[in-house]
């Protein structure tokens, strides 16, 4: 459904992107991710067709941005980070003139509106001047207007910006509820709305794309060693001293455990199958009460950190080409 | 031609949903009248022949700056609120946006000629014009301030606020307006040039005196449609340069 090849956008000091390549599938719904001024908005603004790109080419549904640009934007719906929205208009009003603008009939416009004012929650405000609404009315208002003429992608920067944690569960059950009629790709800072929302994730730095995949994908991808998070009753030499046994193991003593207990992070030094059983019994022989073992998941930011963090060296070289 | 239509009923709405509208009609208004009362018809006795010409004389000033006043935000409101992408992502061309922004102040500027028509009335009613002299005379107007909106429609398509659009535009306008007084201390061939490129001395007077001469419509149609293809021509560089 889009196809981003050799994307490239120049200015006269710097690149805000650089070659940059790929592909979303219909229906999907893929999140973008970078830090500020990494290429994401640039990005959804080459794709929408407000910019053009200084080289390379965007293809929606086949159509190239650069030479197509109406067929592209008549695909396309897009919202900007911040709502582009006449503060003397009302959500009908103005919904109703984007509807037009983008070559719905008064009684397709009419219809359109009333569609995406209900999903969109909008009826309660839908008579009153937008200069009164509150900043997540009007964020709603501007997804209806990217929704209004019912395009196959979706294009949204930034959309849970300034919400708060109510509104932004909101708004994920509805980029949520576009799939499968629509392709989305969105921006965000919160990773943890990115990929409970997202099928795909593609991240994005200095503008190029450092990775893309799967949440999973992306875990597999970094290079951190599995851990395990360990508990027990007892004091902290008889725990290494049953933990002798397993040379594959570094341990690295927790601080503050509560009185009575010990605990420790053990990092695997060695691929190798899960310990936890065997762990359990050397524990069980050495008289001590297991409380906790449990996997200790890579937090989200430790992924993100290890592809665009400062020390990302390690991170691989910028995907290109689909997936 | 649809969406043309679309975007001008915005605009032209915007005018109304504020105070800015009603300002300006008011304003004009109030000075056309006292222009009218207090030079046009003054305190001594005038043919009504010279009561209309002055009329036109200072309404056409006012035209000018009326113009400027409602063209300046077309573009530079929406690029300072952040708006145009609503434009810029439609389908639809930067022509279309133009035209429509153009159309909205045009039929603005129309309406706050419509309703001055009653001063001229009130000359046709009591004295000897006709009304093909008035008819001819509004034309006039109608063709400055169309000029004068596209002249400052393009500085509201260069610059990044009202305000900047606005000086630049009344700036333009008044550079075109005072080439006659250029043209007065230039020698030929330029000296021509410039007295055929000023505003208002050489092709507005006769409209005022109710002649009608096909190449000062054709001057004032060609600034204005070479003023919106430059306006055109500026909002496309920005898919570029933004």
């Amino acid at each position: 459904m889009i196809e981003a090849l050799q994307l490239t956008k120049s200015y006269a000091t710097a690149h805000a992107l650089d070659s940059v390549s790929f592909r979303v599938a219909t229906g999907e719904i893929v999140g973008l991710i970078g830090k500020n001024g990494a290429g994401k908005s640039t990005t959804l603004k080459l794709l929408s067709g407000q910019l053009l790109p200084s080289s390379g080419d965007v293809l929606v549904d086949g159509y190239s941005v650069a030479r197509d640009p109406l067929a592209v934007r008549r695909l396309i719906g897009y919202q900007p980070d911040v709502p582009p929205l006449y503060p003397e208009m009302s959500p009908r009003a103005f919904l109703d003139f984007t509807a037009r603008l983008r070559g719905l009939n008064r009684k397709q416009a009419r219809e359109r509106v009333s569609i995406v004012m209900t999903r969109t929650g909008l009826e309660p405000v839908a008579n009153q001047a937008m200069r009164g609404l509150s900043h997540g009315f009007q964020q709603r208002v501007g997804i209806a207007q990217a929704l209004v003429h019912n395009p196959k992608v979706v294009l949204l920067d930034e959309p849970t910006s300034g919400l708060d944690p109510f509104q932004i569960a909101q708004m994920r059950d509805l980029i949520r509820s576009l799939r499968p009629d629509h392709t989305v790709l969105f921006s965000s800072h919160l990773l943890p709305e990115v990929t409970r929302v997202c099928d795909r994730i593609l991240l994005i730095d200095q503008g190029r794309v450092k990775a893309q995949g799967t949440e999973a994908e992306l875990r597999a991808q970094s290079t951190r060693r599995p851990t395990l998070m360990l508990t027990v009753r007892g004091d902290r030499a008889g725990l290494a001293k049953a933990l002798e046994r397993f040379p594959q193991l570094a341990v690295s003593w927790m601080d503050a455990p509560p009185p009575g207990t010990v605990r420790a992070r053990l990092s695997l030094l060695t691929e190798g199958t899960d310990l936890r059983e065997e762990i359990s019994h050397a524990l069980d022989s050495a008289g001590l009460g297991l409380l906790e073992l449990r996997s200790d998941m890579q937090r989200l930011e430790d992924i993100f950190m290890f592809f665009l963090g400062p020390n990302a060296s390690g991170a691989r070289p910028a995907t290109r080409g689909g997936l | 031609m649809t969406v043309v239509l679309t975007i001008a009923r915005r605009d032209l709405g915007a005018y109304f949903t504020g105070f800015s509208g009603y300002l300006i009609l008011a304003g004009h208004l109030l000075l056309t009248g006292l222009l009218f009362s207090v030079y046009a018809v003054g305190d001594q006795p005038k043919l009504s022949q010279q009561v209309i010409e002055n009329f036109f004389f200072y309404s056409s000033g006012m035209a000018m700056v009326t113009a400027v006043l409602l063209a300046m935000r077309l573009i530079a409101e929406e690029r300072q609120m952040q708006t145009l992408v609503l434009l810029r992502t439609a389908p639809i061309t930067e022509r279309q946006i133009i035209w429509g922004k153009f159309l909205s102040a045009l039929a603005f500027l129309l309406l706050t000629l419509v309703v001055s028509l009653y001063l001229p009335s009130m000359v046709l009613i009591h004295g000897k014009v006709s009304w093909l002299q008035i008819a001819t005379g509004y034309l006039g107007l109608a063709l400055l301030g169309a000029t004068c909106i596209a002249i400052t429609l393009l500085a509201s398509a260069w610059s990044g606020s009202q305000m900047m659009a606005g000086a630049l535009g009344g700036l333009m306008v008044s550079l075109l307006l005072v080439l006659w007084l250029v043209a007065k201390v230039t020698d030929a061939p330029l000296k021509g040039l410039l007295d055929y490129l000023a505003l208002h001395n050489q092709h507005f007077s006769p409209f005022s005196r109710g002649i009608l001469h096909l190449r000062d419509v054709a001057y004032y149609l060609g600034v204005t449609v070479v003023c919106l293809e430059s306006a055109v021509r500026s909002l496309e560089s920005w898919r570029w340069s933004e």
